[in-house]
């Protein structure tokens, strides 16, 4: 493709438009074409795009080749074009590992499913549907955007599985090997049906019920009451067995394992109403209340589903970088090739690159290896290892690649418990706490209550028996069962649209009762310039390309401004180290690069500058140093002064000292401490919790993973890197850091909320009750009743967040 | 009076046709994804249409 016509596809469809040309002419950069990151313009072509990376080029010229340029013109619609870096699809060629993403296989069909993290809008969705484009062996491909997914049908005669995953990786969009994250629609098909015929028996059985309510004296004639019953009955039987279901079997779970839930009563409840209607009918004592019954189930399905739908829109998997590996480089001979982890045997040696996570237990055979165990101790001081140390499975390298020994056995089973330990460990819900202490509570006044109505009642025994299953019915907790689910399932649903991702449910109510916020400053209440200054001495273009090859092996955000700083990496840079919060080594175009604190560069602790100015050396000798400048996040000024107001603030910062005036005079009065190393963060947590503090922690998970683990609620600043740590909470995007304030004050109104939901549900219950237990419970009270006092409820609940979020002013 | 029992049987056969076609949907994966088609639906297949116009620049 010459690059002539790469000028003129994008003359086609893209013209730099005003704001564009005002930031050349302010800082002498211009967006990179595909990811929008300000560049240098080059030298040698200043009229073509410019890209910020060889990544970049790569995917502009595989969609110019293709004509798909268009998805530049859908510049509206995309917020953010993540750098590509490349990734091993090797372990997709092992048939074991490649059924996990195969769903139909013929000699010339095969469809196979991806989990895309990475697509985000329109022009995502555009683009991944015209893959066949640029595969002639691909038929055709289709999104799901809410899962994050991408079927795609190929001919494996003329491609493969995984050149499928190469192309997608090569237009940045990495697929997941992560292979739990494939949810299945199946369940929620399934409450869709059910749904559907519980309200098909609820219509019908209504509309045939008030036939005879509006009848007048004498009732209806005996012919049609008669034949409505019947039909009434014969469309509630498929309610009762199917649409009722999911009640009947959670509530036998529970039974047996004779732990209680909320299900248990609402399964008595539904079980009450229906066995009632059906003996007054086969009596002929009465019409039953099958209208109201069928309504009841066709709520709690409603309920049930809504719950569904938010948690899957919300899954937390999508975004979370695969973590652990499918595959391992193992040694076979003079090389290595990748091959599965079930395969592996004690005593095969392994070879880990930077970044990648142990899967087994090994000993180590190189001389010493830096593991980072942040996600399963949340620690993040890695640890050191030398030769012949026994090092724990779930351990990422850092630094160069390093070569170990088996010595466990790998088990799936194992490295599963230790994701879900770090992310469980988060996941205590206050709320499940709450819901089935009220409900045990609350089941055994009612059967108090029951009971109580039938002895009153004796000697009357038919009046007895109608009171006690009066009571039953009446008395249902379906309004609890939908009021917190669903408040909260809207809450999290209305944070979703304004930046902030609530991991767990529970998680609202345990953020409505912190007294302490701890902040971490650099990153999350600070942001560093975008680009440094460099003082030193002159450097050649080739040691400018090493500083920058070597320092884009990092993510860490003063390592990206180094590199905003010295250009375009060429290459990638060999034998790298990085020890987490002091300096990075690494070798590149024949330098060796050493980056750091200067304390760490020259082993000298006498004269250590402020932490923000970093020094590097080339060959080992220091010749100069990037100065970076801090500024305060947008907001983040008013979010500390509004939550000072009502809460203790500390602030903790890794730095030595500060340079924004502003912030120190706002911090005179508040606690900060500065120069803490995370091991000095997560005790001083563990000391606020000791002297009664509930604490939320604020950080960006860098090098106070440790700490928000410690922390009641833990809050994460995404700064766009794609390095979540999972001991969080609720995932807030940096640039509306402000809106902590607003989530505090929410989660309060959505406490209230639930409340009032609950009260307004005792307030039906009670009247419902007075006529159960007197007796006067008709067909036709419980039929508005019931759907009246369901409706209420979800009105309050759902309507009182969205009330919330108003009142807060909210964007 | 009791023709009211067949008007009410020949509507309840017109609206289970109807229930058995959303089983139907519903089991054969239409409402699986909502979301998505909406955004489908709001590009359009402008590049096709440009790659069959003859090329006017060399």
């Amino acid at each position: 493709m010459q690059v002539a016509d790469i000028i003129t596809t994008t003359a086609r469809t893209r013209t730099l438009d005003r704001e564009e040309l005002q930031l050349e002419h302010l800082t002498g950069e211009v967006p990179c074409a595909h990811c929008g990151a300000p560049t240098q313009r080059s030298e040698e072509f200043p009229a073509e795009p410019q890209f910020c990376c060889n990544g970049c080029k790569t995917v502009y010229e595989i969609l110019a080749a293709n004509d798909l340029c268009t998805y530049y013109a859908f510049d509206e619609l995309t917020s953010d074009r993540r750098r590509p870096h490349s990734a091993d699809y090797e372990i997709l060629e092992h048939a074991t590992v490649a059924s996990r993403f195969i769903t139909s296989r013929t000699a010339t069909h095969v469809v196979c499913t991806f989990v895309v993290p990475g697509m985000h809008c329109a022009s995502c969705v555009w683009l991944l549907e015209r893959l066949h484009r640029i595969d002639p062996g691909i038929y055709e491909s289709s999104v799901d955007l809410t899962l994050g997914t991408v079927r795609i049908a190929f001919n494996p005669q003329r491609t493969s599985l995984r050149k499928v995953a190469e192309l997608l990786a090569s237009l940045n969009f990495n697929p997941s090997l992560e292979s739990e994250n494939v949810q299945s629609r199946t369940q929620q098909a399934s409450l869709l049906s059910r749904l559907g015929i519980a309200g098909f028996a609820m219509m019908n059985v209504t509309m045939l019920s008030i036939a005879g309510y509006l009848a007048g004296e004498g009732g209806l004639a005996p012919t049609l009451q008669h034949t409505f019953q019947w039909i009434s009955i014969l469309l509630s039987v498929p309610v009762v067995v199917y649409a009722a279901s999911p009640w009947w079997t959670s509530a036998w779970k529970s039974l047996r394992k004779a732990s209680f839930s909320l299900d248990v009563p609402v399964a008595a409840g539904i079980a009450a109403i229906f066995i009632r209607s059906y003996a007054d009918v086969i009596a002929g004592v009465g019409t039953g209340f099958l209208d109201a019954a069928t309504g009841l189930v066709f709520f709690l399905l409603i309920g049930r589903l809504i719950q569904e739908r938010a948690f899957a829109a919300i899954s937390f998997d999508r975004t979370v970088r695969s973590f652990f590996p499918l595959g391992v480089r193992v040694q076979a001979g003079q090389h290595f090739d990748t091959q599965p982890i079930e395969t592996l045997n004690i005593g095969d040696v392994i070879e880990l690159r930077n970044g990648e996570v142990l899967p087994c237990e090994a000993v180590l055979l190189d001389d010493i290896a830096y593991l980072d165990y942040a996600f399963v101790t949340g620690e993040s001081t890695p640890h050191l290892c030398v030769a012949r140390d026994r090092m724990l499975a779930g351990g990422r390298v850092i630094g160069g690649a390093m070569r170990c020994v088996v010595s466990g056995a790998v088990s799936n089973g194992l490295l599963t418990t230790l994701w879900e330990r770090a992310s469980v460990r988060r996941s205590r819900t206050r709320l499940l706490g709450v819901a089935s202490r009220f409900g045990a509570g609350f089941t055994v006044i009612t059967v108090a209550i029951a009971i109580t109505a039938f002895f009153v009642w004796l000697p009357d025994v038919a009046g007895a028996v109608s009171a006690l299953t009066a009571v039953l019915i009446i008395a249902c907790p379906c309004a609890m069962t939908l009021a917190a689910p669903m408040a909260l399932g809207t809450a999290m649903g209305l944070l979703g649209q304004r930046g902030i991702m609530i991991r767990n449910t529970g998680t609202l109510l345990e953020l409505d009762a912190v007294t302490h916020v701890v902040f971490d400053k650099t990153g999350t209440l600070t942001r560093l310039h975008r680009t440094g200054t460099y003082i030193g001495e002159p450097l050649t273009p080739s040691q400018c390309s090493a500083i920058a090859s070597v320092v884009a092996e990092s993510t860490h955000p003063v390592s990206r401004a180094i590199g905003a700083t010295f250009g375009v990496p060429t290459e990638r840079a060999t034998d790298m180290h990085e020890a987490v919060g002091q300096g990075l080594k690494g070798t590149a175009h024949g330098h060796r690069i050493a980056i750091g604190s200067q304390a760490w560069l020259e082993s000298d602790a006498s004269n250590v500058e402020n932490v923000n100015s970093t020094h590097i050396s080339v060959d080992g000798r220091i010749v100069g140093k990037v100065v970076l400048r801090e500024k305060m996040r947008e907001g983040a000024v008013e979010l500390m002064q509004a939550v000072g107001n009502s809460y203790g603030l500390s602030v903790f910062s890794g730095d030595q000292q500060q340079d924004t005036s502003a912030m120190h005079e706002l911090l005179a009065s508040s606690d900060v401490r500065l120069g803490m190393l995370p091991e000095e963060k997560i005790s001083a947590v563990a000391e606020l919790q000791r002297r009664g503090q509930k604490v939320l922690m604020v950080g960006d998970g860098l090098n106070d993973a440790g700490a928000m683990n410690t922390a009641n609620v833990a809050i994460a600043i995404s700064n766009n890197n794609a390095t979540i740590v999972p001991a969080c909470d609720v995932i807030v995007s940096a640039d509306s850091i402000g809106s902590i304030s607003s989530l505090l004050k929410y989660a309060g109104a959505v406490r209230r909320v639930i409340i009032t939901a609950f009260i307004v549900s005792l307030l039906y219950n009670a009247v419902g009750l007075t006529l159960a237990v007197s007796g006067s419970l008709s067909p036709l009270a419980v039929a508005v009743l019931m759907p009246v006092s369901s409706l209420t409820i979800i009105g309050i609940a759902v309507g009182g967040a969205r009330i919330a979020v108003r009142r807060l002013a909210w964007k | 009076m009791e023709v009211i029992i067949l008007l009410v049987l020949a509507s309840l056969t017109v609206s289970t046709v109807f229930l058995l076609a959303f089983l139907w949907a519903t089991r054969s994966g239409q409402y699986d994804d909502v979301v998505t088609p909406g955004l489908r639906m709001l590009v359009d297949d402008v590049a096709q249409a440009q790659s069959e116009k003859p090329s006017t620049t060399t």
